[in-house]
């Protein structure tokens, strides 16, 4: 097996909002399951599922061992694009990094 | 088997009434061996040894007795058990007995048992069953076309045969707009699109000589436990292989088949599952079911006992439920909700289709 790096973006497969959510988690628990380039899968939370299609683009990223999944508004789409034409994916995942980040200390959805 | 409910006797007491009822039917006094299905007694009930505990309670002490568990669908797992000693000539009579009790624990702890059933690293993420199931439905309305009204009247059909059927768990009917309008439980599965939590105990007695039922065929699928592994979220490949083995097995396929119990643990699985079976084209069963053609007088009745949603569903008395109903179905013994079918299928879901079966039954002659 070989270790690869992929950008923190992926596509949703899927998501449900769970109202009645097991011990130790909140209702109304928001989970996605997101594919990743190169076709891994990983199950997300999120802050909430307005506007996410299944087919959706969204960033992914993970802080303190769990994924999130955030919804990219049309300027982090639009940086997401130039960056990929052209750079890696680490200015990819610092961009999710700072939309998690965001959504981690309550900041409302900015222009979207 | 016994009345599924809210139930005060102890689950020991449960499955010595069906075990009990099955021998007497049968003419038995005493099996060649005993297999007791039952998911979690050891949480539920904080009982272990579990074969050893039945076969004592049933005064059965010296009875060979094995315990099978794979999830939700652990009964029928325990009539292939029988199936596979009689076919192989180890015995020639064999008491299932399946079982569980769950009404008495608060509905939180209740879920965490069942959840033990969900991949764990996907169980980290709170994905309990409805949440994987939604997840799944939502999944099948994007891709599948399922609509709505289509999973809704799922439930109200299976209510109306609930109605029916003296040993069901729920005996009323409900509205079409009641089910769609249900509180979410997981988004889009709604409160009355999910079975219920139930107690209760079913039996059968399986013999190599000549009895009124044979089974054709019994075919088992698996799939991988974690959901994210999976190539299709809207179909169930457990399903799909497991009718597969049990027609082969049976040597003809769905276009035979008059009746049938499916598992409905979720209402979209029961359209999922009529497609997998093969006893509905890909993308007609939402339709069929709008159209009447699974209700009692339909063309092809399902789940005539009420099924998981209405029936009740103690965990691993359900897979042996199915094929009791369908026996007296084929009997003609089913009062009040009879159907003709001299051949029927019943399809068991294990976990989130991790572990399927399907089982084939045919009206001897």
């Amino acid at each position: 097996m070989e270790q690869a790096t992929v950008p923190g973006v992926g596509e949703v497969v899927s998501f449900t909002t769970l109202h009645s959510p097991p011990e130790g988690f909140k209702a109304p628990l928001h989970i996605a399951l997101i594919e990743l380039e190169g076709g891994a899968r990983l199950f997300c939370h999120g802050e909430g599922t307005q506007g996410i299609r299944i087919g959706s683009s969204v960033g992914v990223e993970s802080l303190d061992n769990v994924f999130y999944f955030s919804h990219m508004s049309f300027a982090d789409r639009a940086r997401l694009f130039w960056r990929r034409a052209g750079a890696g994916g680490e200015k990819v995942a610092s961009i999710t990094k700072s939309l998690a980040k965001g959504i981690w200390r309550g900041r409302s959805r900015g222009d979207r | 088997m016994t009345r599924f409910g809210r139930r005060d006797e102890s689950l020991p007491d449960l499955i010595a009434e069906a075990g009990l009822a099955a021998l007497e039917d049968a003419g038995i006094e005493r099996p060649e061996a005993l297999v007791v299905a039952a998911m979690n007694p050891e949480e539920f009930t904080g009982a272990g040894n579990y074969a050893s505990l039945i076969n004592t309670h049933l005064g059965l002490a010296d009875v060979p007795a094995l315990r099978v568990e794979t999830a939700t669908s652990s009964g029928v797992a325990a009539v292939y058990a029988g199936f596979a000693a009689i076919a192989g000539g180890l015995h020639r009579s064999v008491l299932v007995v399946g079982g569980e009790k769950m009404t008495h624990l608060p509905t939180p702890r209740v879920s965490e048992i069942i959840g033990r059933s969900v991949d764990p690293h996907e169980r980290t993420y709170g994905t309990t069953m409805p949440a994987l199931a939604g997840l799944i439905t939502r999944a099948a309305m994007h891709s599948r076309g399922l609509t709505l009204r289509e999973m809704s009247q799922v439930a109200v059909k299976n209510h109306a045969h609930g109605a029916r059927n003296p040993l069901a768990h729920f005996r009323e009917t409900v509205a079409l707009e009641t089910v769609m309008e249900s509180r979410l439980v997981a988004d889009p599965l709604r409160l009355y699109h999910c079975c219920p939590i139930s107690d209760g105990a079913a039996a059968l007695v399986l013999t190599a000589g000549p009895a009124p039922v044979r089974i054709a065929g019994i075919g088992q699928g698996m799939d991988t436990m974690a959901v994210r592994y999976r190539t299709d979220l809207t179909s169930f490949r457990a399903t799909q292989a497991a009718a597969h083995a049990a027609y082969a097995m049976a040597g003809f396929g769905p276009e035979r088949v008059e009746v049938a119990e499916i598992h409905d643990a979720f209402s979209p699985f029961e359209l999922i599952s009529l497609e997998d079976t093969g006893l509905i084209p890909s993308g007609k069963a939402g339709k069929a079911t709008l159209d009447g053609e699974t209700a009692l007088d339909g063309r092809l009745p399902v789940n005539p006992s009420g099924g998981l949603k209405a029936r009740g569903h103690p965990l691993a008395a359900t897979g042996i439920s199915q094929i009791v109903e369908l026996c007296w179905q084929l009997r003609g013994m089913a009062d009040g909700r009879q159907v003709a079918a001299r051949v029927a299928l019943a399809q068991s879901i294990g976990g989130l289709a991790t572990n399927n079966w399907v089982t084939l039954l045919e009206l001897r002659a």
